[in-house]
């Protein structure tokens, strides 16, 4: 049983599709990064998937259930780190940490305060003056004390320093690690997303574009160079499907997402190089149609 | 129930300060004794009031201030996402802030209480605060009010935080109830329903409570996290419920107002019995909680719903019917009046049977002491205010308007002896020295020269009427004689002497004959008088019958006697006596001839029971049929 699958999941405001016909699924103990640029839907995907919202149609099954019918009893197996860090201003860490002890089969008090030491965060200090950092690391040492089969992370280091990024993802690692946990990523970092997803899906105007294993997507593309022009080029690579072909002088850079060595021509000594998750990001979302 | 408790717990605690402030204010009261300007009053109510006046106020801000941030806060700053993310039902987030809010209010009301009710050992008085004697239930109210503000508040906090184009429904949802109640309001006070308006409006209460709950727990549960969304469930749910409920009313109201004679219990005040076949009753309908009147022909069984003025019983409900009984003329109160003035004339037209009530300009400051219509119900006169009043009733246009000379106390009448004649007869107290004499006096009013002329002035002794109250049966002590007047100029038409004992009781008929019972040896006698009083004509011994009241004639040769005043406390027999075959019958036990209040006597072959069943006499077969009411009351 895949811990998320969705079905044809539609989400429209008025005229407006923000999601369309989404289907995709996440296989067990895997860290699944979903990315997208802003407004491709990823906010009302991870709504839906956390049974905060109606879909207009299609439906979204958590640990195997209907997420909107049966939200509350799947929630006490699944860990949530919000985009927005919402938890009541007046509260310290430790209340929350109370609070939902309550609330969860299995809490994990001890490990919450051991995480906040890691984090360098108090535990007495109001959630509402905490830095956005503190909040996001509070937000995810109270999403791993329930020990969740699943963690929903929405872009969880959104507006984070570069130190603090490093130390939510070391968390993430050393969780999974740990538990083998499944993990539902929303991220714009990422570099970070490369560095633990095993699986990535990318959302472009409500529609999944692409969805498969980090492994193979990063083989699958690369950037080529060799000198060319820009026509000729496009049909010298027609079998190595390019997503973007920009001519660079007397050059040609493109990045084909089909990459085969054996069908690459040999004759231009073309210059071949992976690219990161953030390149291929890139290519994939951020082509302008001229360019192509 | 661990996550309600969680919830309620985390909400009681984060505003918990709020109880504190509360305490603190409870303890203002216990000095109040010390305050300018209170010296005089006793301190315990000083400080009773005071903290009820506190407390209220606390309560009614608490309940706004809660119910528009519990939820729709969180919800208009995107915090609500905090508890959606958790294993929580929407059930529990709702039940537990709401809860919580409740708690915090009605707790914090009760904590301003509890100082001053430590030291007074008693709970302060709320009815001190709005003037009302000592009620214990007010508090409950005051508990049930605060409740029904804290979820109003919250439904409009939502409203309001969503700027969802579901305010459009709000508006037209808001407007359409408003309207449906208006409507329903307007025709229940037109027709004096005001307990089954009380009832609806309590009822409606109850479910806007019911509504605003279940409304407010749809925007949780089913908008969860999206203003929008929960605001359109809010209001679908808020509106259906109350536009169902409004709609509701408009059935009720329609089947309350939908009752006719035959719906009453029974008749409580038998108004006016016309010479022909109409009467005016009210009854008590006990399936519709309401008072009802209604002018009604025994004949056809048409009727027409009219309105009493409230509080005045029958003695209050001014019913005319014009000579020949072509046109009726009542009073109503102004819908929805609380002083129930001015009273506004409307007619109906007696001969065509579809015919509905005409409204007329002509209205009255008070309640006449008598109305009369002309034959063809053009005319009307009233006698209010010490003055004959005249009036066109199409237009309201005044045609006189005369002082009486006199103040006529007691059973005013007046008649329409042509368009332009009025006449118009009353009792009236002489004093002489120590002694006071009832005296009837009678005028007659031309309109031509708009001048009220004296006719006649007689009485006062023991009398009946005729059936067309133009005669007048007198038993004068003075000259130890039955006498009979013609009703308007008291010129004597007929006299007999008696002999040894005056009369105990007199009907005069129809035709002119005169019924007196005499006291025998041993029992009662009626002896029926030829109209000149002359002769004799028939004798109906009832030995063993000390006390005999004739009531009237209920067919050409029935006449209606009664042994013993009619009381709800005292058993009597009904008898009907045959005067053509010199004989009685019981007719009933407890069965109380109705006479109209005005014609001092005269019987209308009605009858009611201890069940206020109305009973009409059948002259022909001499039995009884319920009219009006059923068994149930007694």
């Amino acid at each position: 049983m895949n811990p998320i699958a969705l079905e044809g999941l539609t989400v429209r405001y008025g005229q407006r599709l923000a999601l369309d016909q989404v289907s995709l699924a996440v296989p067990e103990g895997s860290v699944f990064a979903l990315l997208g640029r802003n407004g491709a839907g990823k906010s009302s995907l991870v709504r839906c998937l956390l049974g905060e919202q109606k879909p207009t149609a299609g439906r979204t099954l958590l640990l195997g259930r209907d997420v909107w019918r049966e939200r509350a009893a799947i929630l006490s197996e699944v860990g949530v780190v919000p985009e927005e860090p919402d938890a009541p201003p007046s509260m310290t860490a430790r209340r929350l940490s109370r609070f939902c002890s309550r609330l969860y089969p299995r809490w994990d008090a001890a490990g919450v305060e051991a995480r906040l030491k890691r984090f360098g965060v108090s535990p007495d200090t109001p959630f509402g003056k905490l830095s956005k950092g503190q909040k996001g690391q509070v937000s995810l040492a109270l999403a791993l004390a329930s020990t969740p089969r699943l963690l929903v992370l929405d872009d969880p280091t959104l507006g984070l320093d570069a130190v603090a990024r490093k130390a939510v993802f070391e968390e993430l690692i050393g969780e999974l690690a740990d538990r083998g946990t499944t993990v539902f990523l929303t991220t714009h970092d990422l570099a970070g997303a490369e560095r633990i997803a095993d699986r990535v899906a990318i959302l472009n105007q409500g529609r999944i574009v692409l969805e498969e294993e980090m492994e193979t997507l990063k083989q699958r593309f690369r950037r080529i160079s060799f000198p060319s022009s820009r026509k000729e080029a496009v049909t010298r690579l027609e079998t190595l499907a390019p997503v973007a072909v920009a001519s660079r002088g007397w050059e040609v850079e493109a990045v084909v997402s089909n990459y085969d060595e054996g069908r690459l021509v040999r004759e231009d000594e073309p210059e071949v190089s992976a690219l990161t998750l953030e390149e291929i990001f890139i290519a994939v979302t951020g082509v302008v149609e001229g360019e192509r | 129930m661990r996550g309600l408790a969680a919830v309620f717990g985390r909400e009681v605690s984060e505003r918990r300060m709020l109880l504190l402030v509360a305490l603190g204010l409870g303890l203002v009261p216990l000095a109040s004794a010390y305050f300018p300007g209170v010296g005089r009053e006793r301190p315990a109510d000083v400080r009773s009031g005071m903290a009820a006046l506190l407390a209220l106020g606390l309560t009614a801000a608490l309940a706004l201030i809660l119910g528009g941030s519990v939820i729709a806060r969180d919800l208009g700053e995107r915090r609500l996402g905090f508890y959606f993310a958790r294993p929580l039902g929407g059930w529990t987030i709702w039940g537990g802030k709401l809860a919580a809010a409740a708690a915090l209010t009605l707790g914090a009301g009760l904590l301003v209480l509890l100082p001053t009710a430590l030291l007074n050992a008693g709970w302060p008085d709320p009815g001190l605060v709005f003037g009302f004697s000592r009620s214990t239930g007010l508090w409950t109210a005051v508990g049930l009010g605060a409740a029904f503000l804290l979820l109003v508040s919250h439904a409009l906090s939502v409203i309001l935080r969503a700027r969802s184009a579901w305010l459009a429904l709000d508006l037209a949802g808001a407007l359409a109830v408003y309207v449906l109640l208006a409507l329903a309001s307007r025709r229940l006070a037109v027709a004096g329903a005001s307990m089954a308006w009380t009832w609806i409006l309590t009822s409606f209460a109850g479910l806007a409570m019911i509504a605003l709950l279940l409304a407010g727990a749809a925007q949780v549960i089913d908008g969860r996290t999206d203003p929008r969304r929960g605001h359109r469930a809010l209001s679908l749910w808020l509106w259906s419920l109350l536009l169902a409920g409004a709609l509701g009313v408009q059935g009720y109201t329609g089947w309350e107002l939908a009752g006719t004679p035959k719906d009453l219990d029974g008749v409580d005040a038998l108004m006016v019995v016309s010479p022909g076949s109409w009467i005016a009753f009210q009854g008590w309908d006990d399936r519709r909680a309401l008072w009802s009147a209604f002018l009604m022909d025994m004949a056809s069984g048409r009727h027409q719903r009219i309105r009493t003025v409230w509080g005045f019983g029958a003695e209050g409900i001014t019913v005319a019917f014009s000579p020949g009984e072509a046109w009726a003329g009542w009073l109503e109160p102004p819908p929805g009046s609380v002083k129930g003035l001015p009273l506004h004339l409307l007619t109906l037209d007696l001969r065509s049977p579809g015919s509905r009530p005409l409204e007329s300009p002509v209205a009255y400051e008070r309640v006449p002491e008598t109305l009369a219509l002309s034959a063809d119900g053009s005319r009307v006169a009233a006698v209010t205010g010490g003055r004959l009043l005249v009036s066109e009733v199409a237009t309201g246009n005044p045609i006189a308007s005369v002082k009486l000379p006199v103040d006529l106390e007691f059973w005013p009448y007046a008649n329409f002896l042509g368009p332009d004649r009025i006449r118009l007869r009353g009792l009236e107290v002489e004093r002489v020295a120590a002694d006071r004499k009832w005296i009837w006096q009678t005028w007659e009013l031309d309109l031509a020269d708009r001048q009220l002329r004296p006719l006649g002035k007689f009485g006062p002794y023991k009398r009946a009427w005729s059936p067309s109250r133009e005669k007048v049966v007198f038993c004068n002590p003075d000259r130890r004689t039955l006498e009979v007047l013609d009703g308007w100029t008291g010129r004597m038409l007929a006299s007999r002497p008696w002999t040894v004992e005056p009369p105990t009781s007199m009907a005069l008929l129809a035709d002119g004959r005169v019924a007196v019972t005499m006291a025998t040896d041993g029992g009662t006698e009626v002896r029926v008088l030829a109209p000149d009083l002359s002769a004799e004509l028939r004798r109906i011994p009832l030995p063993g019958e000390k006390t005999l009241f004739l009531k009237g004639q209920a067919g050409p040769d029935l006449l209606v006697a009664v042994t013993g005043s009619p009381s709800p406390r005292k058993d009597f027999r009904t008898l009907l006596l045959d005067l053509a075959a010199g004989s009685s019958r019981e007719l009933g036990r407890n069965l109380e001839p109705v006479v109209s209040p005005d014609a001092g006597g005269a019987s209308s072959g009605l009858f009611r029971n201890r069940s206020q069943q109305l009973l009409r006499l059948d002259p022909r077969t001499e039995s009884l049929r319920v009219l009006i009411g059923s068994e149930k009351r007694s």
